[in-house]
C-alpha cells in the first residue's frame, strides 16, 4: 500500500512539475502583448503611454529576463501566490479563480456522478432487455458521440430561443442578486439547467454505451454461464455481472475526466457561464499570463487529484489490484 | 451490499460539496444594496457597456467599470454634443483670465458620500496628485502647468507656461474630482493598485455591487445636484455583461434591457415591431459617436506613396458598407473625418474638401494607379508594381467583430475591382492589436480613439499621433505616417486660442494636409447604438426631445448620457 502510494505520488509530482513549466511557457509563446492590450482602451490625448506602460510592465515584472520570470513564478507559486490578473487588474488571480470554482463544482459534480449512475444503470438494463436495447441505444449512441458544445448550442436554441423557457446566458437573472433565498436558488437552477443537461446527456450516453457492452461481455463469460447452469436466479447473475462490469467504468472515469473538462470549458463558453472554463477562455483572449497560469494550474491539480482518488477507489473496489500492488498473495 | 452503501456515502459527500459551493455562490461579494431582488420598475439596465467582470472602481485607473467615471465620480464640466457647448457641472464657472491663466470656481454645496464637503483643496489635490504620480492618465498636463493658486473660498487660478487650449478642454471634461482626505498620503502603488470598491465619491450614484456578470450602482440620495438638476428617477443602474449581439437582441425583444448599447444587426427590421426607441426614427437611427478609419501602413511600398493611398480612397465605396453591412445604422464619413456635430463641424474647412476631397470614383482610382505605372503585366487581373512584381495586401480586423469583418470583405472586393489584390484577414484580437500597434500590417480598421469630443483636436491627435518611433504605437496613427509639418500644425492648433481666425486657418491647413497625403481613410461614423425600451422608462433622447444621448459608455456620461438618465421618467402602467 505504502509502496503503491509512493510510486503514484512520484509520478504525480513529476507530472505537476512538467505541467507547471508548460503552463508558464505556453502563454508566453502566444503572439501579442498583454500590457499592450491593457492599454488598448486607454485614456485621452496627451496621456503619457510610455509612463503607464512601464508602470504596468514593472508591476507585473514583465520587464525582467525570462529566466528570472520563471524562477519568480516558482517562488511565488510555492508561497501560494498566483499573482495579479492583468485582464482583471488589480484583482489577485487566486480570488478570481476562487469566485469561479463554485460554479464549476455545481456543474461538474452533479453531471459526473449523475451521468455515471444513470448511464451505467441504463446501459446494464439495455444489455438485459432487448426492448430497451433496440429503442434507447441508437439514441444513446448518437448522443455519446455528440460534441458537448454542439449539444449545448442545440439545447440553447431549442429551449432558450424556440420555446423561450430557459435563459441562454449567465448564471442568474439581471434583477436577482446572489443570496441564500428561494428566489435566487430557483433562478440559479433555472440558469444551471441547460449547461448541466448538455454535459449530463452526452456523458450519460457514453457511460450507457460502455456499460451495455461490458455487461454483454460479462454475461458471455464462464462464471455467468456456470451460475446459470447451476440455476441461479437472473437477478443474482445480473448483480454479479453488474459489479464486474463496473470496474472498467471506474477506471474509465479517470480517463474521461480530461475529456470531461474540455466539455465543461466548451459548455461554459456557449452559455457564458461564469466558471473556470469561461474564465480561461477570456484569459486566453486577453493574453492574461497570470490568469491562464492560474486556471491551468487548477485544472492540472484537479485532474491529478481526481485521478488519484479514482486510483484509490479502484483499489478499494477490486481486491486483486490491491493485493497485486501490495505484494500479497491471493 | 457494501457497494450500494458506499455509493450512498459518496452521494452524501458530493451533495455536501455541492451545497457548500452553492453557499459560496450565494454569499459572494460586497453588497451595499440592502436588497436581494431589484425591482425592474426602479432599475435601468444598460447592456453593451460592461464587457469584463467589473473589478476597477478607482477613478485614477484606466478603464474603470461602467458608470464609475461620470455617475460615481464627476468632472468639472459636461459637454453637450448636440449644441457644442460646455455645461458647468462641479464647476460653477471656468474661464481664461488671459492667455496663460485659467480660473475655476467650484460650486457651493458639493458633498462627498461620507458627508464631508468637497472643496477647492480637493480640486487642487486632484491636479497635484498627477504631478506626484506620473503614471496617471492626465499626468502630462504638468508639462505645461506651472502652478495652482487658491484665490478664494471656492476659486483657484491655474497658471500655464504654454497652454494647450484643446487638450485643456478635453481634460476639463475628463478628470474626476477625488476626495483629498481619502487619497492623500498614498504611494503610487497604493493608488494604482487599489480597486476601490465603495470608495468615497460625489456623483448621483454610488457603488452598489460588483458581480461576475454585472455591475450595479445605487442612487446617492444625498447627491448635491438634486436641487440643481433634479434627482434621477431610477434607484439602480445595472450594467449586465452581454457580449453576444444576438443575446442582446433577445433581451431587448423581451424587454429585459432598457437601453441596449450593443450593435444590433437588423435593428431596422425589429425596431417598430418591438417599439424600440432610437434617436432618429429613420436611418441612421443614432447620433454619430466615433469614426471608423482604415489605417494604411505608410512605411511599406507602395502604401508609402500618397498618390497610391489616394487611389485607395477613390476605390472604396463607403456607402456600400453603410447599406450592406449596417443596414443604414451608420453614416458615410466626410473626407475630413470630422463628425457632423457642432464641436467638430465648426472647424471643418469647406475649401480643403473642395480642393482636395475625394469620393467613391473607381475610374479616378484606376487612372491614378495607371499614372503610377502599376499595371497588370501578367494579365492575372491584379496590378503589379513598376518592377513587374505582384502586389498583395492584407486587411485586418479582429476575429468575431462581424460588422468589421463584413466591411473589409467589401473593401477587398472594391480594391479588386480596380486591380488591387487585397485579402481580408481576421486574426484574434490580441494578434490584431499586436500587428496594429507594432506596425506589422498593411491595412486595418480601428476606431478606439476617434470618439466625438469637445474639440477636433482629439481626432487629429489620433490620426496623426506623433510618437511613431516607439516599439508600440497604441494611441493612433498606426500606419506611422510621419510629417513634421502636419505634427507641428496640430501642435500649433492646440496652442492657439479657440475659435479665432488663426485657429480656423490652422485647422484648415491640417485638413488640407490630411486630404493631400491620405495617411488613413475615414470610412464611416459609428452611431451611439442606443436602442431603448419604453417598458419601464420613458423620456429617452430623440430628435424631438434632444436632451442627452442614449448611451452608458464610459466617457460619455459627461457628453450627454447623464442628462439622459436625469430625464427618464417611470413608464405609466
Amino acid at each position: 500500500m505504502k509502496r503503491f502510494l509512493k510510486k503514484k505520488l512520484i509520478i504525480y509530482l513529476v507530472t505537476i512539475v512538467f505541467a507547471v513549466t508548460l503552463n508558464w511557457l505556453i502563454p508566453r509563446l502566444m503572439p501579442g502583448d498583454p500590457i499592450s492590450i491593457l492599454l488598448s482602451r486607454l485614456g485621452g490625448p496627451g496621456t503619457d503611454q510610455a509612463q503607464i506602460e512601464s508602470f504596468f510592465r514593472r508591476s507585473f515584472q514583465l520587464d525582467r529576463p525570462w529566466y528570472e520570470q520563471y524562477l519568480n513564478y516558482w517562488k511565488s507559486l510555492l508561497t501560494g501566490d498566483l499573482g495579479v490578473s492583468i485582464y482583471l487588474y488589480p484583482k489577485p488571480v487566486a480570488a478570481v479563480i476562487g469566485d469561479a470554482i463554485p460554479y464549476d463544482l455545481l456543474l461538474m459534480f452533479p453531471a459526473i456522478l449523475g451521468s455515471w449512475f444513470i448511464g451505467n444503470r441504463v446501459g446494464a438494463l439495455a444489455a438485459h432487455s432487448r426492448k430497451t436495447d433496440s429503442r434507447v441505444m441508437p439514441l444513446l449512441y448518437a448522443l455519446s458521440a455528440a460534441p458537448y458544445f454542439w449539444l449545448a448550442v442545440l439545447l440553447a436554441w431549442f429551449f432558450g430561443i424556440l420555446l423561450g423557457i430557459t435563459p441562454v446566458q449567465g448564471a442568474s437573472s439581471i434583477f436577482i442578486l446572489p443570496s441564500l433565498t428561494p428566489a435566487y436558488i430557483l433562478d440559479f437552477l433555472h440558469h444551471w439547467l441547460l449547461p448541466f443537461l448538455s454535459l449530463f446527456i452526452v456523458m450519460a450516453g457514453q457511460w450507457a454505451v460502455g456499460m451495455r457492452n461490458l455487461v454483454l461481455y460479462e454475461r458471455g463469460s464462464d462464471y455467468s454461464r456456470y451460475l446459470k447452469s447451476l440455476g441461479a436466479s437472473s437477478k443474482l447473475i445480473r448483480r454479479y455481472t453488474y459489479r464486474n462490469a463496473l470496474l472498467p467504468q471506474v477506471s474509465g472515469l479517470s480517463i474521461r475526466l480530461g475529456q470531461f473538462l474540455a466539455g465543461v470549458v466548451a459548455t461554459e463558453i456557449v452559455f457564458s457561464y461564469p466558471g473556470l472554463g469561461y474564465l480561461l477562455y477570456r484569459a486566453i483572449l486577453n493574453q492574461d499570463y497570470f490568469l491562464i497560469q492560474g486556471c491551468f494550474l487548477f485544472i492540472v491539480l484537479f485532474m491529478v487529484t481526481a485521478n488519484l482518488v479514482v486510483d484509490l477507489i479502484y483499489m478499494l473496489l477490486d481486491p486483486r489490484v490491491r493485493m497485486s500492488l501490495t505484494g500479497e498473495e491471493a | 451490499m457494501s457497494s450500494v452503501s458506499s455509493s450512498y456515502s459518496h452521494l452524501v459527500c458530493c451533495m455536501l460539496v455541492v451545497l457548500s459551493a452553492l453557499i459560496a455562490v450565494g454569499c459572494g461579494g460586497e453588497n451595499a444594496l440592502g436588497t436581494d431582488v431589484l425591482d425592474p420598475a426602479q432599475t435601468v439596465t444598460i447592456s453593451g457597456v460592461q464587457w469584463a467582470p467589473p473589478q476597477i472602481f478607482n477613478p485614477f485607473l484606466i478603464n474603470p467599470s461602467a458608470g464609475i467615471d461620470g455617475l460615481v465620480y464627476e468632472q468639472l464640466f459636461h459637454f453637450n454634443v448636440q449644441t457644442g457647448r460646455f455645461v458647468p457641472w462641479l464647476a460653477e464657472s471656468g474661464e481664461w483670465l488671459d492667455k496663460t491663466h485659467y480660473r475655476i470656481v467650484l460650486r457651493d454645496g458639493i458633498r462627498w458620500t461620507d458627508g464631508r464637503p468637497a472643496t477647492v483643496e480637493d480640486l487642487i489635490f486632484t491636479y497635484e496628485i498627477a504631478r506626484d504620480v506620473p503614471a496617471l492618465q492626465y499626468s502630462s498636463i504638468w508639462d505645461w502647468i506651472i502652478g495652482i493658486e487658491k484665490t478664494g473660498e471656492r476659486t483657484i487660478v491655474i497658471s500655464f507656461n504654454n497652454p494647450r487650449y484643446h487638450k485643456w478642454d478635453y481634460w476639463l471634461c475628463n478628470i474626476d474630482l477625488v476626495p483629498k482626505h481619502v487619497w492623500e498620503n498614498k504611494s503610487a502603488d497604493e493608488i494604482m493598485g487599489n480597486a476601490n470598491p465603495g470608495g468615497v465619491s460625489s456623483g448621483p450614484y454610488r457603488f452598489g455591487r460588483a458581480l461576475e456578470d454585472r455591475m450595479i450602482l445605487v442612487r446617492n440620495d444625498d447627491w448635491w445636484g438634486n436641487d440643481i438638476f433634479g434627482a434621477p428617477a431610477p434607484k439602480y443602474v445595472v450594467f449586465p455583461i452581454v457580449t453576444s449581439n444576438s443575446v442582446a437582441l433577445g433581451s431587448v425583444m423581451k424587454g429585459e434591457i432598457d437601453l441596449c448599447n450593443n450593435f444590433l444587426p437588423g435593428l431596422e427590421k425589429i425596431k417598430d415591431q418591438y417599439g424600440l426607441i432610437t434617436y432618429y426614427q429613420d436611418p441612421p437611427y443614432n447620433l454619430p459617436a466615433n469614426v471608423a478609419i482604415l489605417f494604411l501602413n505608410s512605411r511599406t511600398a507602395p502604401l508609402d506613396n500618397p498618390m497610391f493611398r489616394r487611389a485607395l480612397a477613390y476605390a472604396i465605396n463607403s456607402d456600400h458598407i453603410v447599406t450592406q453591412v449596417y443596414g443604414g445604422q451608420v453614416q458615410r464619413a466626410d473626407p475630413t473625418g470630422l463628425i457632423n456635430l457642432p464641436a467638430w463641424q465648426r472647424y471643418r474647412s469647406e475649401a480643403s474638401v473642395r480642393d482636395h476631397g475625394f469620393s467613391y470614383d473607381p475610374r479616378a482610382a484606376r487612372q491614378l494607379l495607371d499614372r503610377l505605372g502599376l499595371v497588370d503585366v501578367n494579365q492575372d487581373g491584379f496590378r503589379e508594381d513598376t518592377g513587374g512584381r505582384p502586389i498583395e495586401f492584407s486587411i485586418i480586423v479582429p476575429n468575431g467583430w462581424t460588422d468589421w469583418m463584413e466591411s473589409i470583405r467589401l473593401i477587398a472586393a472594391d480594391l479588386e475591382a480596380v486591380g488591387i489584390n487585397a485579402v481580408a484577414e481576421f486574426p484574434d484580437f490580441s494578434v490584431y492589436w499586436d500587428k496594429l500597434t507594432s506596425g506589422a500590417f498593411d491595412m486595418a480598421i480601428n476606431n478606439f480613439n476617434t470618439k466625438i469630443s469637445a474639440t477636433p483636436f482629439t481626432y487629429w491627435h489620433c490620426v496623426a499621433y506623433n510618437e511613431i518611433d516607439r516599439e508600440k504605437v497604441e494611441y493612433g496613427n498606426y500606419g506611422r505616417y510621419g510629417n513634421p509639418e502636419l505634427f507641428e500644425g496640430i501642435d500649433r492648433f492646440n496652442l492657439l486660442e479657440k475659435d479665432t481666425p488663426e485657429s480656423l486657418a490652422a485647422a484648415a491647413r491640417i485638413q488640407t494636409i490630411l486630404l493631400e497625403e491620405m495617411p488613413s481613410i475615414p470610412l464611416w461614423y459609428n452611431g451611439f447604438w442606443g436602442a431603448c425600451s419604453s417598458r419601464y422608462w420613458t423620456g429617452w433622447p430623440t430628435e424631438d426631445n434632444p436632451r442627452g444621448v442614449s448611451t452608458g459608455w464610459t466617457d460619455f456620461w459627461q457628453l450627454g448620457a447623464l442628462q439622459m438618465l436625469l430625464n427618464l421618467k417611470p413608464a405609466e402602467k
